[in-house]
């Protein structure tokens, strides 16, 4: 079974609060969650939640330099439907979230590998390149932000989920197909209208379910029955 | 440019609604147990509704202040902590800030690198 995208859904809070609460709905087998998250301060992470069950971290929040942070998540085998994200703070903050979600990934040790970077980078487009996905045709998916305010179209080898305007131009992307064979793999966006700015990234690549393997709804059944 | 001071009003939470033909953001204040809950195990089944509108998220733990739905909002500031919190953008963007006592004068704010974004 190869992996799919699902489904994405992105908010923000208004000003400043400690907790950020959206739904997000999560379809099909063998499922993974991931929810990129950024706040504009020192504050620390409490936790991210899918229906009351935490995520598990990709990377540790990243200290951006700017007083930001930015942080990635995933949780295996979210539970199917429309369910509440929670992203909880140890203080107020500008929060920013974004859900993705896939079908046929890895239920085990789903994460391949991860790259992360911060600072400024200008220009119209922007490439970021991993350089050393481990299993066949895994999938990335990129957190990063482009905060001049840019429209952001996708470039090769990426299809672009989410694009937020309200705090720091956060963008979801990802590789949109198989990276086959594994490897180096480069991502792109375009910034239209100008220069963009484009500030701190975390790519991870995850793996497909092994052949063979059962279906995690299936196995849900089982052990229910 | 000149920000407004608000009233703080302590923390708060709010479920934030957008018009279904309008697209208007409307906020209304909840408890925190009303908050609470819709992160609990299948707490989606308590999403608030609003007629004509659609649920978009839920906000914990707010900075609250003086305006009628509590939301602070741009160009806006309170007395916080030891300091003030202001919303504004700066040059990357983001709102809310947290500033010390220094940082505001007669309603204006006076760190220097936000003092040419603001004017």
């Amino acid at each position: 079974m190869s992996i799919s995208y699902d489904n994405s859904t992105k908010a923000n809070t208004t000003g400043a609060a400690s907790s950020l609460t959206f739904a997000h709905t999560v379809s099909g087998a063998n499922r993974i969650l991931f929810v990129d998250a950024y706040w504009n301060s020192s504050r620390t992470k409490t936790s991210i939640t899918y229906n009351a069950v935490t995520l598990t971290e990709v990377v540790a929040p990243l200290d951006t330099g700017g007083g930001e942070r930015h942080g990635m998540d995933y949780l295996i085998a979210p539970a199917t439907g429309a369910n509440n994200v929670v992203i909880t703070l140890s203080g107020s903050a500008a929060i920013v979230g974004i859900a993705s979600s896939y079908a046929g990934a890895d239920q085990g040790s789903p994460i391949d590998t991860v790259r992360t970077e911060i600072g400024l980078e200008t220009g119209t487009t922007y490439a970021e390149t991993i350089t050393n996905t481990i299993v066949d045709n895994c999938w990335a998916i990129w957190g990063t932000r482009e905060y001049a305010g840019r429209t952001i179209t996708a470039g090769a080898n990426t299809t672009v989920r989410q694009r937020e305007l309200v705090h720091y131009g956060m963008i979801v992307a990802d590789s949109g197909a198989a990276i086959t064979p594994a490897g180096a793999y480069t991502l792109n966006l375009n910034a239209g209208g100008g220069s963009g700015n484009w500030y701190s990234d975390i790519i991870a690549t995850f793996k497909p379910v092994a052949a063979g393997a059962a279906p995690s709804t299936q196995l849900m059944m089982m052990g229910v029955g | 440019m000149r920000l407004t001071k608000k009233q703080y009003m302590g923390v708060g939470y709010v479920h934030a609604f957008i018009n279904d033909e309008t697209g208007e953001v409307k906020y209304i204040p909840c408890s925190e147990l009303d908050y609470t809950r819709l992160g609990e195990k299948d707490g989606h089944r308590l999403n608030p509704i609003l007629e004509g509108f659609t649920w978009h998220h839920s906000e914990g733990g707010t900075i609250s202040c003086d305006n009628p739905d509590t939301v602070l909002r741009e160009n806006e500031y309170v007395d916080y902590e030891d300091g003030y919190f202001a919303m504004f953008k700066d040059e990357k963007g983001r709102y809310g800030q947290k500033l010390s006592l220094s940082e505001i004068v007669n309603n204006e704010v006076v760190i220097e690198k936000y003092v040419n974004i603001l004017r």
